[in-house]
């Protein structure tokens, strides 16, 4: 199985979890991933935002790896963006409702976080 | 990793299944089971609760393989097995000792009568073991925890400031003995448990969901049944230890609840002052941070009064009007405010586990509630090391519920409590 198809599988999980709106790999490497099933995020101009404007992170956060930088958070109204890093130039974004409760979706955005980094043998 | 079979002939696993069909997931933990433990003397199983239309599918599954082996468990948010942390999956454990008695009881309606429930489940348990010949006695509990009824036009809310309040407070009182929805009344179960079954270490936690309050269930070998209790009584030769630790701290600042209301679960007056307004007073918080954030910051700041020596931190659930409801009953008046983070819940770990070094232990059972998990949220994989650290191979489950219950007879002290970390060894002397 090709290595995108590999990292569909765990994204697919993911984005089976009631509070996951959308999820996504993005990297400067590997291109956006999406899973093959539809996001559940009604805003699509917000989803065509996060997709079009996530990459551009990169370059801006570049030098806070060396301190060790694993997630962003970014709190919109109704939405929380979630971004986890999982090497350098690569994250993985999950898209949740503003009231969701974030701690127990971050244990299932590890594992797919471990999950892709399995795949990627990083 | 995950088994511990070779000290005498106690043999016992903990698995995992991540898949998501009913019939694989039955199919994978029985494999997984059978290469460990062939003849289980029970199972513990365990889902969140995405898998509600699968538990008859995995329930049926693992009993026409273990028919013989009876099984309880229930719903909660999340659990950490020797694989890993989960917050979606179904774990089970199995167990299998020839020094070994069994029984399983199972009581009804428990947030209706929580005395009658825990006296049947207790009659059950007693009659099942009757004849054991075995000496040390010990009690797994699964009760149904919070579930927050939705009221039409307000919804499920956690903060209703509205002239509604008073209203939505009789109804919530209302719900509980009419429709069974509301807070778990686990504690008056325990403690009729404890006059019923003096002799026996009791051990578990309440059943939850994903943090949502809607619903939750308990098994009982094929039955998925909600509000009920559900045990397994164990007679045997192996003896039981346990000890809690909580990770939370003193900030200082105490008040007296001058008026209690609703079973002694929601305060209505601080200090002869409205409830809520003289909290943001105490606090110096805003008016504007009784949100549906709440939780975001209550989490970290539980409430906590001592009875007999012990802390029972309780979680601030609701604010209704004046009143702050929270999850069991408020014992003593003279309350203190703690604060929890997430180094003082990872050290909470340490402190408990070494309690047990130097001992045989064979089996961890640990409960904790969700609170603590959605607190730490992805940093729950440090407590997993921990413990790894501390059992090495020894097998263990620790599950992220809605309360924790816990009896230990020789020292005649009982508790059902939020926000701690309560660890069980089964453990032979050596």
């Amino acid at each position: 199985m090709e290595i995108k198809e590999k990292i569909k599988i765990p994204l697919e999980d993911l984005l089976k979890i009631e509070d996951v709106q959308a999820c996504f790999i993005t990297g400067r490497q590997i291109g956006t991933i999406t899973p093959d099933s539809k996001a559940k995020l009604k805003n699509l101009a917000l989803w065509k935002l996060i997709m079009d404007t996530t990459h551009k992170f990169f370059p801006i956060i570049n030098d806070f790896y060396i301190y060790g930088l694993s997630k962003l958070y970014f709190e919109l109204k109704d939405y929380e963006i979630i971004m986890s890093f999982i090497g350098h130039g690569m994250a993985l974004i999950t898209i949740i409702p503003a009231l969701a409760n974030k701690g127990l979706i971050e244990v299932e955005i590890e594992n797919t976080s471990r999950r892709i980094r399995e795949v990627l043998k990083l | 990793m995950n088994k511990n079979n070779n000290k005498t002939d106690f043999k016992a696993c903990v698995e995992v299944s991540r898949k998501w069909e009913g019939e694989k997931v039955a199919e994978e933990l029985i494999n997984k089971i059978k290469n460990e433990v062939l003849n289980p003397k029970f199972i513990l199983l365990f889902a969140t609760i995405e898998y509600k239309n699968e538990f008859k599918k995995i329930l049926s599954g693992i009993k026409t393989k273990f028919p013989d082996s009876p099984l309880i468990g229930g719903t909660v948010a999340g659990f950490i097995t020797p694989q890993g942390c989960y917050t979606r999956g179904v774990t089970a454990l199995a167990l299998e000792y020839h020094n070994m008695d069994i029984a399983v009881g199972i009581g009804h309606n428990t947030k209706r009568n929580p005395k009658k429930a825990a006296k049947t489940c207790a009659e059950m348990i007693k009659k099942g073991l009757k004849n054991s010949k075995w000496k040390n006695k010990f009690l797994y509990i699964v009760n149904s925890g919070v579930m927050i009824p939705r009221f039409p036009l307000i919804g499920q809310k956690s903060v209703i400031k509205s002239k509604l309040a008073g209203k939505v407070m009789a109804l919530f009182s209302e719900s509980l003995t009419k429709f069974q929805c509301g807070i778990g009344r686990e504690e008056e179960i325990l403690e009729e448990l404890v006059k019923l079954l003096p002799d026996y270490y009791i051990f578990g936690s309440s059943s939850y969901d994903n943090n949502k309050m809607i619903i939750n269930y308990q098994f009982l070998n094929e039955e998925v049944v909600t509000n009920t209790i559900v045990a397994i009584g164990i007679s045997s030769d192996l003896k039981t230890q346990i000890n809690t630790s909580y990770g939370l701290k003193q900030t200082g600042i105490d008040f007296e609840a001058t008026k209690l209301t609703f079973g002694k679960r929601a305060i209505q007056e601080i200090n002869g002052k409205p409830a809520v307004k003289e909290l943001l007073k105490i606090m110096k918080w805003p008016e504007d941070i009784l949100n549906e954030r709440i939780h975001r910051v209550t989490y970290y700041t539980p409430l906590g009064f001592e009875k007999k020596g012990i802390l029972y931190p309780e979680v601030m659930g609701f604010f209704m009007g004046d009143s702050i409801i929270c999850g069991y009953r408020i014992e003593n008046p003279r309350i203190s405010l703690l604060s929890a983070s997430g180094k003082s819940i990872l050290d909470s770990v340490d402190e408990n586990l070494i309690t047990f070094k130097n001992k045989n232990n064979l089996i961890f059972l640990m409960t904790s509630c969700s609170v603590r998990l959605e607190t730490i949220g992805g940093k729950i994989f440090r407590i997993h090391e921990k413990i790894l650290n501390h059992l090495k191979n020894t097998p263990f489950l620790l599950l992220y519920g809605a309360g924790e219950d816990v009896y230990i007879p020789e020292k005649e002290v009982y508790y059902h409590i939020n926000e701690a970390l309560n660890i069980a060894s089964i453990y032979k002397e050596r």
